[in-house]
């Protein structure tokens, strides 16, 4: 706990929030707040010694869709985005969005906010990863758009700069002919699938799995093989795809078990048999 | 049924925690904990302490101070030897508890390691506390002839009480030598008891106010009393009232859990693979201090052999010391021996390849053929019809015969594109009160007072008493005393007050206050014939004289009364994570009349979703005292959407003069093997234990296969 | 630092640390009785409050955040027309939660039936585990939710 009142602010527009990460790079960004969650039982939150509060900004709240994406403030909570009426939002990620924090904390928690924890694959990472979504990341006179993949593809550079912070998350809209989801009730797989195509050829493929690690698994090689097959794969190719995921698995992270790898396995499986069925 | 107006009144009220007293000049107080699992403390080295704050250990207490209940002791602070991590060493007293807790990290303890014992496996000879052996028939004869043995080996996890609020107790010692304590307890005169053993004063002296605990599943049986006992030396020792109030976190890591139990379980079989005899060894982790062991011992091995005839056995449970939290009671404490007799039922009928409900409906107990404790049923056994009527709900016959062929006609391994179904029924029955003779030894005292304003008043220390059971006895004693329903009055709990009615567990409210309820107001009716208020009664407990139970040889009827149920649970296995989904649960009780159908349907439904949590899901480590992985794990059931849910109460042939019988406990003792069964079809695993979750599952099929 | 918010309807002044939980505040220096702080890591559910409209644990959330803020805990609904519709429903359901939850609960259905005039029950199942007591099932905490939003509907015809 720190006994030096900590220093707050918060700014009401984008710009405002820009110049104050840049006079304090060192900032922490508050946005749900539900990092501050330890130590429990005592009376008061730790709060770090500068904190700049997301809140005031109304720019940051909006959930806004076009014909081709879904943007989502770095402000809007989960509870907002679930309200987003159904056929709006991706199916995938409306699977993801009730296994991301427990109920209570849904009105508070923000997705862009679980997309910047970076010390492990938080559980909306590997759904927005499969769903090609990036963010906008702002500094004071400029802006970029990365994708959300380069949060956790085990860069050793820091995916913000200092004076730079996630303002905007963008969810492409596209039609995917099957979407699949999963976190495993011990919590150590979170893992994400697409896939779309036509006249019964894969387009596109892509299977995200997110574990506890801070780094995601994608095994691009065989997702660009399996594009361009007949749907729906034959037995044995859906076999020899989901043996070398769990391979790639294998080799990406030691610390997956027998039984790890054993649910890769099946839902790679699940997910190549229910394309083109 | 809770009207609009009940529901109002617990918005409103204001039944003060002990954790919100605040009271000027009051301390606070810490606990100073066992960082170790089994050693011995050579030195306690404080930091400088300020001059308000004073650090309390074993030393400032009275020679006999120790938590003692039916036999078994607790120390309040270790003396020399901790055998938990968690175990209190000492008390900080002191107006800040934000600085206490400071002070606490700064405090160093030198101890002299001496080896701990986790788990049943590592544990020896020496660690056993407590043992009950039974021996009904020639189970060595039948052994000796049988045609081969079946052999079965399972566990049981433990499981988070996950009370509605953490221990907290506040306690006074007054300048006038009285204690006065308010803690949230389900036994306010054992708090009373041990406060006085504690401080060194005579229990009259000490007055117990004790909180609603709301469902706090045993969780606020015994622990309360340690609490407060910790409050009233922190009051003595510095002459303020003192409050103690743990932490969810705290609280999760050093109070009892449900133990966790090992079967291992033989049966003698005949040529045509019916069992002979059985011979059933349970052992289960105490923890470090074993609590309430006798009944704990009693109630699994009358429960080892479920509701099954058996012509011999041989049955063994014992009671082992380790060094993780003392585990005590939790509500359907003999819940792992029916799991267990369920699972061992379920191999027997594999061997012998019978439809399991045609297998049930042959072995069942009945009034002619007892069980191997001889019990005497009273009256026709409600089983076959409660089967009945459970497997008609869920359409049991035609889905277990439907996923039978699904399972035997699959092509793929499990954990491949198909999801695997599977059903299964279990049966069990809740005894009423302390069994054999021990519910005799425990205080069962009720009073009913008629004021000369017609207002009657009852007295009890019976906590927790639901809304549903408060409500019966005001409309019973509003019409058999011809009082208006508003005139009849709950007198608030402490022990100055209220006589000793004993700890509320086993349903005893339901089973036994009760009837002393309805005696106390039949007295009442025949005192008024002849006198003029206030008019007073007292009823206690006394033994039926059909219940006989030799307590030499273990055997006779153990229970005043017995409720039954039948549970039919459906389960999914999804392919990629081998999590169970249960589709369904469907339970038909017979608990004689029942006095309330909405307030016990609630509490069936409730019950079965924590005996879901406990059949399948992973629970909170407590052992090596690093965080728990959250607060609620074993509290969820494995829904993703809730399931169907069926209760029927079979009471339409009861009366107005059937006894009452609680059924808080049941479905603890049916639902979690059912759950097994339904896995084990799906899955095709011969044996499985509790938890049973994705991991157990994905083993036992790796070691299957 | 001074903080400026209003709770059920009343302009409220307290003197707080930044970090301080609102739920503390709330329960030590505004009386407010029917929240609890248990678990303090937004998971019980015991501390609900109606922060800005919004369900939230107010375990988590620092006094800072509160500054302006409109906060309705369950005394804010005392002798309101919102509250018969929940009490009705809950006793349409026969839900009997305890004294420990009650308030929480009550907060909750109010707080979903006023969002949503007809919430749908996959929904329902995941927000009524925003209050985790063991002493009801969630299965009936829906159904009161449900009969609570019928009561409410019709009265908004009326």
């Amino acid at each position: 706990m720190t006994n030096v009142s900590p220093r707050i602010y918060i700014p009401h527009t984008n710009g405002e929030l820009t110049q104050l990460l840049r006079r304090h790079p060192d900032a922490k960004v508050y946005a749900g707040g539900t990092g501050l969650l330890y130590p429990d039982g005592v009376r008061r939150l730790t709060l770090p010694p500068v904190l700049i509060a997301l809140y005031g900004v109304e720019d940051l709240r909006r959930i806004a869709r076009t014909d081709q994406h879904l943007d989502v403030g770095a402000n809007a909570t989960i509870r907002a985005i679930s309200r987003v009426a159904h056929n709006v939002v991706p199916q995938l990620l409306t699977d993801t969005l009730p296994h991301i924090v427990p109920p209570g904390l849904r009105n508070l928690a923000t997705l862009v906010g679980n997309v910047c924890t970076l010390e492990r694959v938080m559980t909306s990472v590997p759904a927005l990863i499969a769903l090609g979504a990036i963010v906008e990341i702002r500094r004071a006179g400029g802006g970029r758009w990365v994708p959300v993949a380069r949060f956790h593809g085990g860069s050793s550079e820091p995916p913000l700069a200092p004076g730079e912070v996630v303002t905007r998350l963008r969810i492409p809209l596209e039609r995917y002919d099957v979407q699949l989801f999963r976190k495993t009730e011990d919590t150590r797989l979170t893992m994400a699938a697409i896939a779309s195509g036509s006249k019964r050829t894969i387009e596109n493929i892509r299977i995200v799995i997110g574990s506890s690690a801070p780094t995601v698994l994608r095994n691009r090689e065989l997702e660009a093989e399996l594009a361009g097959r007949k749907a729906p794969l034959g037995r044995r190719e859906i076999s020899q795809a989901a043996e070398r995921m769990r391979f790639a698995a294998r080799a990406a992270d030691p610390t997956f078990t027998s039984f790890d790898l054993y649910r890769i396995a099946g839902f790679v499986t699940t997910f190549l048999h229910r394309v083109g069925r | 049924m809770p009207t609009a107006r009940h529901i109002r009144g617990l918005l409103r009220t204001r039944q003060l925690s002990p954790a919100d007293i605040r009271v000027e000049g009051m301390s606070s107080v810490v606990v100073v904990r066992s960082e170790k699992a089994h050693a011995r403390i050579i030195r306690v080295h404080p930091p400088e302490l300020p001059p308000d704050v004073r650090l309390l250990d074993g030393s400032t207490l009275p020679a006999r101070a120790t938590l003692r209940l039916y036999g078994d002791s607790v120390p309040i602070l270790a003396r020399e030897t901790v055998r938990y991590v968690g175990e209190p060493i000492a008390l900080l007293v002191g107006p800040d508890r934000e600085q206490l807790l400071a002070l606490r990290e700064q405090i160093n303890v030198v101890y002299e390691d001496y080896e701990p014992t986790f788990s049943l496996d590592t544990a020896d000879a020496s660690a056993v506390a407590a043992t009950i052996e039974r021996v009904s028939g020639n189970p060595d004869e039948a052994f000796e002839h049988a045609t081969r043995t079946l052999e079965r080996d399972c566990s049981t996890g433990i499981q988070e009480h996950f009370y509605p609020e953490a221990h907290s107790a506040y306690a006074n010692f007054r300048r006038d030598g009285r204690i006065e304590v308010t803690c949230t307890t389900q036994w306010p005169y054992h708090v009373r008891r041990t406060v006085a053993e504690t401080a060194g004063v005579a229990a009259a002296r000490v007055k117990v106010y004790a909180v609603e605990p709301g469902p706090a599943l045993d969780g606020k049986l015994w622990y309360p009393s340690l609490v407060a006992a910790h409050a009233a030396i922190a009051s003595r020792q510095s002459g303020r009232p003192c409050l103690l109030r743990l932490d969810r976190s705290e609280d999760l890591l050093v109070t009892p859990k449900r133990a966790t139990t090992r079967i291992r379980q033989r049966a003698a079989l005949d040529a045509e693979g019916n069992a002979k005899a059985v011979d059933i060894d349970i052992r289960y982790d105490a923890g470090a201090y074993p609590v309430l062991t006798d009944e704990t011992l009693r109630r699994m091995m009358i429960a080892s052999v479920g509701a099954y005839r058996v012509a011999a056995a041989h049955v063994r449970v014992s009671a082992l010391r380790t060094n993780t939290v003392p585990t005590g009671p939790m509500t359907g404490i003999e819940a792992p021996a029916w799991f267990a007799a369920e699972e061992l039922a379920a191999g027997l009928i594999r061997e012998t390849q019978s439809d399991p409900v045609e297998w049930k409906r042959r072995h069942i107990i009945t009034q002619e053929a007892s069980n191997h404790i001889n019990e005497q049923l009273s009256g026709r056994s409600p089983v076959l019809r409660l089967m009945d009527e459970a497997a008609q709900a869920s359409d049991f016959n035609r889905k277990f015969s439907a996923f039978e062929l699904q399972r035997k006609n699959r092509t793929t391994a499990l954990g491949a594109v198909e999801v695997a179904r599977g059903v299964g029924m279990a049966i069990g029955s809740q005894g009423m009160g302390f069994s054999g003779r021990t519910e005799e030894l425990v205080a069962g005292n009720v009073q009913l007072q008629l004021d000369d304003e017609e207002v009657v008043w009852l007295y009890t220390s019976s906590r927790p008493v639901s809304a549903g059971l408060q409500s019966y006895w005001k409309q019973l004693i509003s019409e058999r005393l011809g009082i208006e329903p508003d005139n009849v009055r709950l007198a608030s709990c402490d022990t100055d007050t209220v006589p000793d009615s004993g700890p509320t567990v086993f349903s005893r409210a339901v089973s036994a206050h009760t009837r002393l309820i309805e005696q106390a107001c039949n007295a009442i009716v025949s005192r008024r014939a002849v006198q003029r208020p206030p008019i007073t009664v007292r009823r206690s407990y006394r033994r039926p004289k059909r219940q006989k139970w030799d307590h030499e040889t273990q055997s006779g009827t153990p229970y005043p009364g017995r409720s039954w149920a039948a549970a039919v649970v459906e389960v999914e296995v999804d392919p990629m994570t081998f999590e169970a989904i249960v589709r369904g649960v469907w339970i038909a009780i017979d608990a004689g009349r029942i006095l309330d159908p909405a307030s016990a349907r609630q509490t069936v439904l409730s019950t079965i979703n924590h005996a879901l949590g406990w059949a399948a899901r992973r629970q909170v480590p407590t052992i090596h005292m690093s965080r728990p992985v959250e607060t609620g794990v074993g509290f969820d059931p494995p829904f993703r959407y809730e399931p169907p849910l069926y209760v029927g109460f079979a009471d339409d042939h009861h009366t107005e003069r059937t006894p009452a019988l609680g059924i808080g406990e049941l479905p603890w003792f049916c639902v979690p093997a059912a759950y097994a069964h339904a896995l084990a079809q799906a899955t095709g695993i011969d044996s499985i234990s509790l938890p049973a979750g994705p991991s157990p599952v994905y083993e036992a099929l790796e070691r299957e296969r | 630092m001074r903080v400026r918010f209003t709770l059920n309807g009343k302009e409220t002044h307290v003197e707080s640390d930044p970090g301080d939980r609102l739920g503390f505040v709330l329960r030590e220096h505004c009386n407010v009785r029917s929240l609890r702080l248990d678990c303090t890591i937004g998971r019980c559910g015991s501390c609900l409050v109606l922060f800005e409209g919004l369900i939230v644990n107010s375990c988590i959330v620092p006094m800072f955040r509160a500054v302006g803020a409109d906060i309705m805990t369950v005394e804010g609904l005392y002798g309101t027309q919102s509250l018969v519709d929940v009490e009705r429903g809950f006793e349409r359901a026969s839900f009997e939660p305890c004294q420990y939850c009650a308030c929480a609960k009550t907060l909750l259905t109010h707080a979903i039936i006023s969002e949503t005039a007809k919430p749908r029950r996959q929904e329902l199942a995941v927000q009524a585990q925003t209050v985790r007591c063991r002493c009801t099932s969630y299965r009936q905490f829906v159904e009161a939710i449900e009969f609570s939003a019928e009561h409410r509907r019709a009265n908004d015809e009326r």
